[in-house]
């Protein structure tokens, strides 16, 4: 059982590991990235025109809800709740938001894949709690 | 501030201190105990013949049988051969000493990867999966 026997000088405490984490979330909240992303939001939930897109394209497929169900909107309905719905998604601070939040999930599944390939376990998918183990459980 | 970031491969510039703090987590959890008894738990498994020739065989079986129940019947002889490997499975020792040390060492890193988003307000893990990556 050599294998399992291990020098306690030389394992991390708990406390020191979640310290490391502690430490690898403040620089990535530091990351040109991170803070895009946050300001990008922010800028987008004061951009009265944004929200005011937003709230007329629900408005609108909540109206259609029912209709929806029964699969028996009219075309009209359909094209204009599409309108409103690429108004939406064409205002500049929805656009700037979705591509900070592109950007940012880049770096994380780049950091990510260094993060499982160093400690061998999928770090993703590990800490889906949906599943019970690794990949594909 | 020269040299701040480095450009790897996949077109995403991630600064050095990202990547140092990143080094020095996975070091951490790497000789934190959970992780110290999964890898030892794996070098065990893979150096007993035994053990992985049980889980080769277990596994074209279970293969075998989804396949049966696809395309055709499945024997009492099958059955009983697959709940024979399976017992086997879930009483070797170095097979469960594996399993649990995984389980452990994914429970650290669940709780590290709350601890991470707990400080982001936002859910880390959830932002590392690629698409199609898995399953």
């Amino acid at each position: 059982m050599v294998d399992t026997t291990w020098n306690d000088l030389e394992v991390a405490s708990k406390e020191v590991v979640m310290q490391a984490a502690k430490q690898f979330a403040e620089v990535l909240a530091d990351t040109t990235q991170f803070h895009e992303f946050e300001q990008s939001y922010f800028d987008y939930r004061q951009d009265s025109e944004a929200q005011s897109a937003l709230r007329e394209f629900q408005q609108k497929q909540a109206s259609l809800k029912a209709l929806r169900r029964i699969n028996a909107v009219s075309e009209e309905d359909r094209q204009e709740l599409q309108r409103l719905q690429d108004r939406f998604y064409s205002q500049p601070s929805v656009l700037r938001n979705t591509k900070a939040q592109e950007e940012l999930v880049a770096l994380s599944q780049e950091i990510g894949d260094i993060l499982s390939k160093a400690i061998g376990l999928d770090y993703g998918n590990s800490c889906n709690s949906s599943k019970t183990g690794g990949c594909c459980g | 501030m020269a040299n701040k970031t480095q450009i790897i491969p996949n077109e995403v510039d991630i600064p050095t201190s990202m990547l140092e703090a990143t080094s020095n987590l996975a070091e951490n959890l790497l000789q934190s105990e959970p992780f110290l008894r999964y890898k030892a738990a794996e070098r065990k498994l893979q150096k007993d013949s035994e053990a992985q020739q049980l889980l080769t065989d277990l596994s074209e079986m279970q293969q075998k049988i989804r396949e049966l129940q696809y395309t055709g019947v499945i024997s009492e002889t099958d059955l009983k051969r697959l709940r024979a490997l399976q017992n086997a499975e879930g009483t070797n020792d170095v097979i469960q000493e594996y399993g649990l040390a995984q389980e452990l060492a994914i429970t650290l890193l669940r709780e590290v990867n709350q601890e991470i988003s707990n400080l982001l307000g936002i859910d880390f893990a959830s932002l590392t999966r690629r698409s199609g990556g898995c399953c």
